[in-house]
């Protein structure tokens, strides 16, 4: 199964919707790209929504990992929200759950946003 | 002060082994640092688990009465501290539990470790090192299959023992980052339960084997896997 992803704004925040694996080979590179462009862009916030994502191994872990720390660095933000099942075990396994902001919908992620902001 | 902890011995939960006489802690075999009173919680903690350990408990048999020292604070410390020992979390915790405004409890399952000759109950013995336990060669070759005591589907492999070594640290300093960022870089293998892999080496059995796996997104690929994660191998 291939990943499908979804781009779309709420104000200066770009959220991704994933649907499918995201797993070694064209996916994790597809992934990767895309963070990279949002990295590489004006507009540095992205909320990365895994509702629909059912797998994920070591190169998409690898590709977040990268992508949040580049995002970072750039003075940038990146949220993920709804892992579920077994993602959301992967992300406690490699304890991205505590390195990356993770919320459950969709709304908070964007009130955290919305605060950090305002707080700056 | 007298003494807290109780009658010498060892104890093991999950990844970890206390040794109550020489007051260390160990994850996987490696040494942990915890100290002082966050160590002396986690002994009295374990004198009794499952049961409350209460705050007026762990003044009485850590402060002094005859000292003025905001116990509250030292007491909060003390509990963090342990916690990112055994990297534990207060909100979703695996070890230490909190009970609001009453006190503690230890929540996982204790083993109690038999007493190895040479040491009466209750003395102290200074040992620098647990002697390593016997090479297993008879296990070279054999084939074994990871597993998880907690029951998640998933364990980090690394690569060496150097790496291990590694995450153990980054683990024992809170450094998510760290483990993610070994992760990406594939020094941590995410690996399923069940996958089999091939003992190459087991020269410090109780610390773990170095291994190659023998299926999965890492085929072929060599690891080093601590004993928890080794099913199939007595």
């Amino acid at each position: 199964m291939s990943l499908r992803i979804s781009v779309r704004k709420s104000g200066t925040v770009t959220i991704l919707d994933l649907m499918g694996c995201i797993t070694f080979g064209a996916a994790a590179d597809a992934f990767k790209a895309q963070l990279r462009e949002i990295a590489e862009s004006a507009e540095r916030d992205v909320i990365v929504n895994f509702a629909e994502v059912s797998q994920i191994d070591s190169s998409g872990v690898g590709a977040l990992v990268q992508s949040y720390v580049s995002l970072t660095r750039g003075g940038g933000t990146l949220i993920v929200i709804n892992p579920v099942g077994n993602v959301r075990e992967v992300f406690e396994v490699t304890h991205l759950n505590r390195t990356i902001a993770t919320y459950a919908d969709e709304a908070a992620a964007l009130a955290s946003l919305r605060s950090t902001s305002a707080g700056a | 002060m007298r003494d807290a902890f109780p009658v010498a011995t060892e104890l093991c939960f999950g990844a970890y082994h206390v040794d109550l006489r020489t007051g260390e802690l160990r994850k996987h075999g490696r040494k942990v640092r915890l100290a002082g009173r966050p160590f002396q919680i986690l002994a009295l903690l374990l004198e009794q688990p499952g049961e409350l350990l209460t705050r007026k408990q762990l003044q009485e048999r850590l402060w002094p009465r005859d000292t003025f020292v905001d116990f509250e604070h030292g007491v909060n410390a003390a509990i963090q501290t342990l916690r990112r020992a055994l990297c534990d979390s207060h909100k979703k915790p695996r070890y230490v539990e909190t009970l609001p405004r009453r006190g503690y409890r230890f929540i996982a399952a204790v083993e109690t470790v038999p007493a190895t000759a040479g040491g009466s109950p209750g003395s102290v013995v200074h040992q620098k090192e647990k002697p390593a336990a016997a090479a297993r060669s008879d296990w070279i070759g054999r084939i074994a299959k990871i597993c998880d005591d907690a029951g998640r589907n998933y364990v980090l492999l690394p690569i060496t023992e150097e790496i291990f070594a590694e995450m153990n640290d980054c683990e024992a300093a809170n450094d998510d980052l760290g483990i993610s960022l070994l992760v990406a870089a594939e020094k941590l293998l995410l690996v399923n339960c069940g996958t089999k892999v091939k003992i190459l080496d087991a020269r410090n059995p109780d610390l773990g084997c170095k291994v190659r796996i023998l299926d999965g997104q890492f085929v072929g690929e060599k690891a080093f896997a601590s004993r928890a994660h080794l099913s199939g191998l007595s």
